[in-house]
Formats: structure tokens, C-alpha cells, sequence
């Protein structure tokens, strides 16, 4: 059967997408709010001009959660000239509006207003911003945060998002291929981070960190007839990972990790990060290498399933022992009819 | 060309030289078996071939190897390479003849001073020795036909010459012997109607003589009759048989021709014995002359298997091998010719279809074929073409052929049907029912863009299925995922409704693709490739673009053209990963 059916079965279960039943509830939820609080922008005189979807949903990278909520990051864009000065204020009124309906988790982060929907499992950052012309500023500050902590900070969500979906720079009949391939590297390694960190470590393993890691770093990997080779293509991205420079070494095993956004502001996304989080990231970013050339190495299915279970949890499903499954193996393919170019 | 410059050249060797006749001729002299050799050249018009050297006569050296002499000196031309096999500098002639004076004084010097080389090197080169024996090439050359193996004493059957030769046709105009069993192989049907055999009257008496050791070739007639009494007396047991039984028999013509070890394997060469009056086989130089008989050289024209078959690049181990070709179109057609040209010895060809004109340019068959059922007008030029070889049709199609007591008889299958859903049934077939022949799928693709071959070998890794996972899906496929043009595309081409649909493709795409089968088919048969495995060629997508095709990824990074891969899939759910 081979090895990638079953990474192809584990990327089944584990993608978020806009079809998927409890985030379209997720959906619904930021739906009804986001509308209360593009009424209380609009009555505290900065009206939303626009909203969108970014991240993960965005980018097809989504990942379910494993035991964490469904995270929606929700843009709310307001027009520079009736932006308040202070960036704070219309996240003030998003707080509002969120501890209004009675959400007393909610609270303003430095980049976002995030709120907790505990019964349905659900997650919604709004992240505001102001535009001008085409230039974007992200409301940066909590609460209390003084002038000196908090500014209208250059942004460029759309570029960021258009960054990652870029595929321009790869083979253009191969480029659709390439970032599907591309997108389920960063599926694993987002579930192979929720598996093996702990839950406050794993937070600090910011998935936008591991894309622009990936993005940069892909070592795309098919073999000679065009099907996809997910597990040849992980070792080399997560090898070639290694050897970039995203890992400084400043105390003999202890390392920092340092990955800039491409865009506005191009700053550190693990900015503030400790060693520990850069050190276990290191580690076990090795080990996963070591592991999976493991895995490259066997030739039984189940014992590399085993392994890969090991890594990536449970939702990558180790097979039953040979015998059990013959009549299952069967994959017939579920077209009728198919023209092709051939004679003799 | 300047001679100055060549004689001051060949003076840097240290040898003495110095130019004659105006400067059109050049004399070397150089120390070999403590006596002074001399060797001439006279200089060609244009420098277009290795510069050749005579000895010159007079030295007493006796037979030299590789000295064409013309029976009656020890001079004669040196003969130091293959004009074929070297490349000369035309742009620096002065540098041609000193590595030409070299070679020749090298091997001249070995051949003087070392007596068991130059006699080992007249054994190689003794059919050429003989041949001088034999005339010159004209159309007095006597030569004779001789179909025998060499493998072991026998009596032959010698017929005439042709009364009324076509002309060009050597098999009619020459003599010709065929060992008694084979008068009526069937795998000699080309060698007896080439020759008109049934036609041609018997000529004498005749024997096949295994020598046991060789002398060097007679250098004159003179010196025939000593040398070949003093052949006989070394023919193995079974030949002296043989010769005794001739010995016997009163005729007015002999004929024996031999079989005799020499360094690189084995010569073949015959003496012609003649005298007007009956009489025994002269058993002694007196009874040469009391019966008034004529000794004639002839140089031997094989026919055997043995030499034909690996003389002309085939292979002697595939003489054995039995092969099953299922499709005879174009790809089947010139699959057969490449099958039978590498020396597979028994091929059945399976094909109901009749050719049409419409084949004709890129079929091995011709026009005067068109209506005939395929494999009969394949299997009669193929042994037209070649003998020794047995070629059956069948008039099956593909599943008409699902019998083991069939499949099982044959070392290899092959099908050069091009319907990858017959022989996906056909496939199935061989997987459920365990058969254990070996079996090739060949098939090229429209437009010029490559062809491709899968084999099977069971109970090894990778299968049919292995080359049809689809490489998005990863389930079993309906197209090969070896294929260069993407699938669901309109790729057939219609002239006049859907009964003239047809593939666009070349005769010269036709010929790439049974290359490729061919090869793959022959290093299995010869056990080089024992594994599944997989071989394609790419071509151009020129015309495919100006078709508006797509072409799939595996075309676009493609660059193992020619090269045996293996066949495994990973993906593939029957061979497991």
C-alpha cells in the first residue's frame, strides 16, 4: 500500500477546512459576534470597512485541535481617519461587547482581543487593524498598556497571507502539486508540535513560526510518475530546517530561535521567546528527523506506523496486523472510463 | 603530405630511412632477430587510411604472421590494424607514419624473435591465410556453403553450383553443404529456397572433420597436399571413423571441410578432392598421383548457428528460449524482427487482424501482405529472413490465451496489444491463477512523445498493477502512470467518422519503442535483469504541443531514457510497500 496512504489518511483527519462540522459552528458563533461588534464600532464613530479570515484558514493549514479549542483569527479593518489615536480604545469596545454576552475570559491581548466559547469548544482572536490607502497598522497594547506600550503598528496581513499561498516560485505545472505538498508539511508539524510539547510549550510554538519555517525551507519531494512522497519530503524540509539559520546555539546546547515574518514588520515572530522553548524546539525537531529516517528505513507498513503514531498521535492510525485488512487493501480506482494516448 | 617531413619523423625513431623514386617511395631498415629488416611505403595520393609498410623479400625469415605474402616470397604486406577501428591524423601525416613505423617494427620485432607467438598468431589468422590458398575475389573464388555446427564428425550432402544462378545470388552460384539431418529442418527453409537446393544436382561424396589441433595454413599450393596429410592424421576419433568410411566409397569428387581450434575459438575450411576417373578417397601423396588426383582449398561460407547468430550480434544462449508475442501491429511487428534478430530461437506470434493498407508505413510487413492474417505473412518473412529459427502464429487475441497449460510453456510473454484494459484483465488473470511465465507489456503513446515496456516477473517485486497507481488518487489507475501525455485528453485523430480514428504516431517512434521492449525482453531471457522493472523513452513534446496536449509531471522531469528501473510502486496495495 505504502506509506504515503497513510500519511494521506492521517492528513484526512487531522485538516481544518471550511467544511469542517465544528468549525463551521466555531463560524457561526464569530459570525453573531463579529456583527455586535461592527455595530459598536460604527456607533463609537470608527466603522469596520472591512473584515476577513486570516491564518491558518487562510493559508489551507489549519489543523483540528487535539484538546485545545477551534481558533479563529478574525480581522476587523477601520479606516485610518477615524481610527482613535489611541490603539487600545476600539479593542476596549471589543471587550465590551465580548464580556456584554457574558464571557468574563475575555481579554485584550497585545495583538488581538481573544474570547473563549467553552461549551462549543471555540476560539475567536479579533485582531484590529486601521488601513491606509494600502497600508495596514495593527492595534498593538493591552489594557492598561501606556504610550510607550502601545502604537498603530505596520502590518500586512493580506501580504502575509498571499506570502504563503504564493507558488510562483516553483515549477508552474508543478506549483499547484508543490503547495499542497507544502500545506500538509505544515499540517504535521503543527500536530506533531500539539503532540509532543507540553500544552504551555506548544503555545509558545507559534504555528505561523513553523509555516514561514516551511515555506522557506521546503524540499518538496515526488516520485518519478508524480505521486507525492510526504514522508521523503518532511525528513529533507525538517533537515534542511536544521541547517538553516533559525537556530542560534549560544550556550553549548541551549539554543534561541529566531524566525522573522516575511512582510510588515518583519519582526521576530519569536520574539522574547526563552531558550527552553528554542531549545526543546531544536531537540525535537532532530529527534522528528531522526525518527522519520527511521521510519524511511523499514520496510513494514505497521512498524512504520508505529513510529509515526509515536510522533504524530493517534490520529495517525497504525494499521491492524497483516491478514486483517486484505480485502480492504483493495484500492480500485473510482473513475469509469479514462482516455489515453496509446498503441502498438 | 610532405616526404621530407614524414622521412625526418620516422628518422627520430632511430631507425634508418631515407626516400626513393623521386621521393615518392620510402625505405625503413630496422634490427629484429639480430638481422636487418627492411620494410617500404609508397606514399599515397591522400593520406585516408593507416600507412602500410612491405617487407621487403629476401631476408629468410620464413612465415611471418600478419604478412600478406602472395605465396612465393617471405615479403609482402604488413598488416598492423583495422582501418575501421583507427582514426589517423590527417592534419599531421609526418606523425601518422611514425606511430605507424612503430607499430610496425614492434610487431614485426615480437614475431621474428618470439617463433610461438608468430605460430599462435597464423592459427588466428589462418582463414585469411587460407583464403589466399583459395584465389583471388573474383568470381572463380572458391568458396562453399556449408551449413554444420562444427560440433561433431558427419556426413554431409554437397550440391552443385546453380546451373542458372540469379545473379548477386552467391547461394546459388557457390556450392553448398548442408549435414544430412538438416536437409529437411524447417528452420533451413530460407537457406534451401535461397539456394534453389531442390533444384541442384549432388556433388560427390562428402564428410565433416573435427581436427584436434591446427598447423598453420600451407603457404603455397606446393605445400598443400604434406599439410593436409599431416591434418588428418589429427582428426578426433569420431572424423577418422567418418574418413575411414569415405575411404570406401569410390567417387570422382571429395569434399571435406573442417573444423579446427585456433586461438579465438574455432575455423572452418574445406578441401575439395577431384579426378576425372572414379576412385577411393586418396589416403597418400602417391595414391594423390596414381589416381590423378586434384587437391582444391576452399574457404568455407558458414551457415551454422553457431556462427551466424553471434557473428551477426544475436545471442547463442537465446537460441533456446521460447517467447510469446501477443499483437502484431507495428510495435508487435518489428518487436518480432528485434526478438528474432537478438537470436531468440522459437517465437509465437498471436494476432487475429489482417494488415491494411493503412499499416503499411509503419508495419515490418509489405504491400504485397495487405490482407493477409498478420501473423502468417510475419511468421514467413521472418524465416525468410532468418534460419535456425522457428516462428509459429497463432490467431488469438489476448484473452483467448488465458490457459496455463499454454502461458507455461514459454520462457517469456510478451503483448504489444496496446489495450490497457485487455491487458488488465489479462493481468488479473496471471495474478489469481499464479501463472508463472514472466510476461512484458510494451506500448507507445501518440504524437512522437515515447513509449514504454513494464515487465513482470513473479515472485518478484512490483507487478502490472505497479506501473498503474494513479499517482494523485494512489489507487489502481485505468491509465500507466509511465505515460508522458496526461490522460482525458482528445488525442485520436479522425479522418473520415469514427471507424478511421487512428494514434498518430511514426515509424520512427514504432521503432524506439520495440527497441526498448527488445532490450528489456533479451537481457531478461540472458538473466541480466531477473527483477521486475520498467524502461521508457522520451521524445520531443513538439508535436504533442502543437496538438494542445498536456504532458504529465512524469515527462517533464523524466531523464532515465532507456534505463531499466524497477517496477515497484510503492503505493501499489497488491505488492504491499
Amino acid at each position: 500500500m505504502g506509506i504515503q496512504t497513510h500519511f494521506d489518511k492521517f492528513h484526512d483527519r487531522i485538516k481544518l477546512g471550511r467544511e469542517t462540522a465544528s468549525y463551521k459552528k466555531a463560524r457561526e458563533r464569530d459570525d453573531s459576534i463579529k456583527k455586535e461588534v461592527k455595530s459598536e464600532f460604527k456607533d463609537a464613530g470608527y466603522p469596520v470597512v472591512d473584515d476577513f479570515i486570516q491564518g491558518s484558514l487562510k493559508t489551507h493549514t489549519g489543523i483540528k485541535p487535539i484538546s485545545r479549542d477551534h481558533d479563529i483569527d478574525r480581522a476587523l479593518v477601520i479606516d485610518d481617519e477615524t481610527a482613535p489615536e489611541n490603539p487600545v480604545t476600539p479593542k476596549k469596545t471589543a471587550l465590551d461587547v465580548l464580556e456584554d454576552r457574558g464571557f468574563k475570559n475575555a481579554k485584550i491581548k497585545k495583538p488581538c482581543v481573544t474570547a473563549y466559547y467553552a461549551s462549543d469548544n471555540v476560539h475567536i482572536d479579533f485582531i484590529i487593524y486601521k488601513r491606509s490607502g494600502d497600508e495596514y497598522y495593527l492595534a498593538v497594547g493591552k489594557k492598561n498598556s501606556d504610550e510607550d506600550n502601545r502604537q498603530w503598528s505596520p502590518a500586512d496581513p493580506h501580504g502575509l497571507i498571499k506570502w504563503i499561498n504564493d507558488d510562483s516560485l516553483y515549477d508552474k505545472e508543478d506549483a499547484k502539486d508543490v503547495l499542497a505538498q507544502f500545506r500538509r508539511l505544515v499540517r504535521y508539524l503543527k500536530r506533531w508540535r500539539d503532540v509532543q510539547f507540553s500544552e504551555a510549550v506548544a503555545a509558545k510554538v507559534y504555528s505561523i513560526g513553523l509555516t514561514v519555517m516551511v515555506k522557506d525551507e521546503l524540499v518538496s519531494s515526488f516520485t518519478a510518475e508524480g505521486a507525492r512522497q510526504d514522508l521523503q519530503a518532511l525528513i529533507k524540509t525538517v533537515e534542511a530546517i536544521l541547517d538553516a539559520t533559525y537556530f542560534d546555539e549560544e550556550e553549548p546546547g541551549r539554543y534561541r530561535v529566531q524566525v522573522y515574518l516575511p512582510v510588515e514588520p518583519k519582526r521576530d515572530i519569536f520574539d522574547g521567546s526563552s531558550f527552553d522553548t528554542g531549545t526543546q524546539l531544536y531537540n525535537k525537531l532532530k529527534r522528528l528527523k531522526e525518527k522519520l529516517v527511521e521510519v524511511e528505513a523499514l520496510s513494514d507498513e505497521r512498524k512504520q506506523c508505529e513510529i509515526l503514531n509515536e510522533l504524530f498521535g493517534d490520529d495517525f492510525e497504525v494499521p491492524p496486523p497483516n491478514g486483517d485488512s486484505k480485502t480492504e487493501k483493495a484500492k480500485y480506482s473510482s473513475a469509469g472510463i479514462v482516455t489515453a494516448s496509446v498503441g502498438a | 603530405m610532405s616526404s621530407d617531413l614524414i622521412q625526418r619523423s620516422i628518422a627520430e625513431l632511430g631507425h634508418d630511412s631515407w626516400l626513393t623514386e623521386g621521393g615518392s617511395k620510402i625505405v625503413v631498415k630496422f634490427g629484429a632477430g639480430g638481422q636487418k629488416v627492411t620494410l617500404s611505403h609508397t606514399f599515397p595520393d591522400e593520406l585516408l587510411c593507416l600507412p602500410k609498410f612491405d617487407l621487403v623479400s629476401g631476408h629468410g625469415l620464413g612465415k611471418l604472421a600478419h604478412v600478406l605474402t602472395d605465396g612465393n616470397s617471405d615479403g609482402g604486406r604488413v598488416c598492423i590494424g583495422d582501418d575501421s577501428s583507427t582514426a589517423v591524423n590527417t592534419d599531421r601525416p609526418e606523425l601518422a607514419y611514425q606511430d605507424a613505423v612503430r607499430e610496425h617494427v614492434l610487431l614485426l620485432t615480437r614475431l621474428i624473435e618470439d617463433p610461438a607467438y608468430n605460430r599462435e598468431e597464423q592459427l588466428r589468422e589462418f582463414e585469411d591465410h587460407w583464403q589466399i590458398l583459395c584465389g583471388k575475389k573474383t568470381e572463380e573464388l572458391k568458396e562453399l556453403f556449408v551449413v554444420w555446427d562444427g560440433d561433431r564428425a558427419e556426413s554431409l550432402q554437397v550440391r552443385h553450383p546453380h546451373r542458372h544462378p540469379n545473379s548477386g545470388m552467391d547461394l546459388q552460384k557457390r556450392p553448398i553443404a548442408l549435414v544430412g539431418r538438416s536437409a529437411n529442418d524447417p528452420r533451413l527453409l530460407s537457406v534451401r529456397l535461397g539456394a534453389d537446393w531442390g533444384t541442384r544436382p549432388v556433388k560427390g561424396k562428402a564428410v565433416a572433420v573435427r581436427l584436434i589441433d591446427l598447423e598453420p595454413a600451407p603457404a603455397t599450393q606446393g605445400d598443400l597436399l604434406p599439410w593436409y596429410f599431416g591434418a588428418v592424421r589429427r582428426a578426433d576419433s569420431t572424423s577418422r571413423s567418418e574418413l575411414r568410411r569415405l575411404h570406401k566409397k569410390k567417387s570422382g569428387e571429395y569434399w571435406l571441410v573442417f573444423s579446427a581450434p585456433i586461438p579465438d575459438g574455432e575455423t572452418l575450411f574445406a578441401i575439395h578432392w577431384y579426378t576425372r576417373s572414379r576412385g577411393a578417397l586418396p589416403a597418400s601423396e602417391t595414391e594423390v598421383e596414381a589416381g590423378r588426383w586434384t587437391a582444391t582449398p576452399y574457404r568455407v561460407r558458414s551457415l551454422s548457428r553457431g556462427s551466424l547468430v553471434p557473428r551477426g550480434g544475436g545471442s547463442l544462449a537465446l537460441t533456446s528460449k521460447s517467447v510469446l508475442l501477443v499483437g502484431c501491429g507495428s510495435v508487435g511487428s518489428e518487436l518480432a524482427m528485434q526478438l528474432i534478430s537478438a537470436g531468440v530461437g522459437h517465437l509465437t506470434i498471436s494476432d487475429p487482424e489482417t494488415l491494411s493498407e493503412e499499416n503499411l508505413y509503419r508495419h515490418a510487413l509489405s504491400v504485397k501482405d495487405i490482407g493477409q492474417l498478420k501473423t502468417v505473412a510475419l511468421a514467413g518473412e521472418l524465416a525468410l529472413k532468418h534460419p535456425w529459427i522457428e516462428v509459429k502464429p497463432l490467431n488469438n487475441q489476448l484473452e483467448q490465451l488465458r490457459d496455463p497449460a499454454v502461458l507455461q510453456t514459454f520462457d517469456l510473454l510478451v503483448i504489444a496489444i496496446g489495450s490497457s484494459t485487455v491487458e488488465r484483465v489479462f493481468a488479473e488473470y496471471c495474478r489469481q491463477e499464479r501463472i508463472s511465465v514472466p510476461v512484458m507489456n510494451c506500448w507507445l503513446e501518440g504524437y512522437g512523445i515515447g513509449g514504454h515496456a513494464i515487465l513482470t516477473v513473479p515472485e518478484t517485486k512490483g507487478c502490472w498493477h505497479c506501473a498503474y497507481v494513479d499517482p494523485k488518487t494512489l489507487t489502481r489507475g485505468l491509465v500507466s502512470n509511465l505515460n508522458f501525455l496526461a490522460p482525458d485528453q482528445v488525442v485520436m485523430r479522425n479522418h473520415g467518422g469514427c471507424g478511421t480514428q487512428f494514434l498518430p504516431y511514426s515509424g520512427i517512434a514504432v521503432g524506439y519503442s520495440a527497441s526498448i521492449a527488445a532490450d528489456l525482453a533479451v537481457r531478461f531471457l540472458e538473466g541480466q535483469v531477473t527483477n521486475s522493472s520498467k524502461v521508457s523513452w522520451k521524445g520531443s513534446d513538439e508535436e504533442a504541443k502543437r496538438a494542445s496536449l498536456a504532458v504529465t509531471r512524469r515527462y517533464r522531469h523524466f531523464a532515465d531514457s532507456l534505463r531499466i528501473l524497477p517496477l515497484h510502486d510503492d503505493n501499489c496495495d497488491l505488492c504491499g510497500g
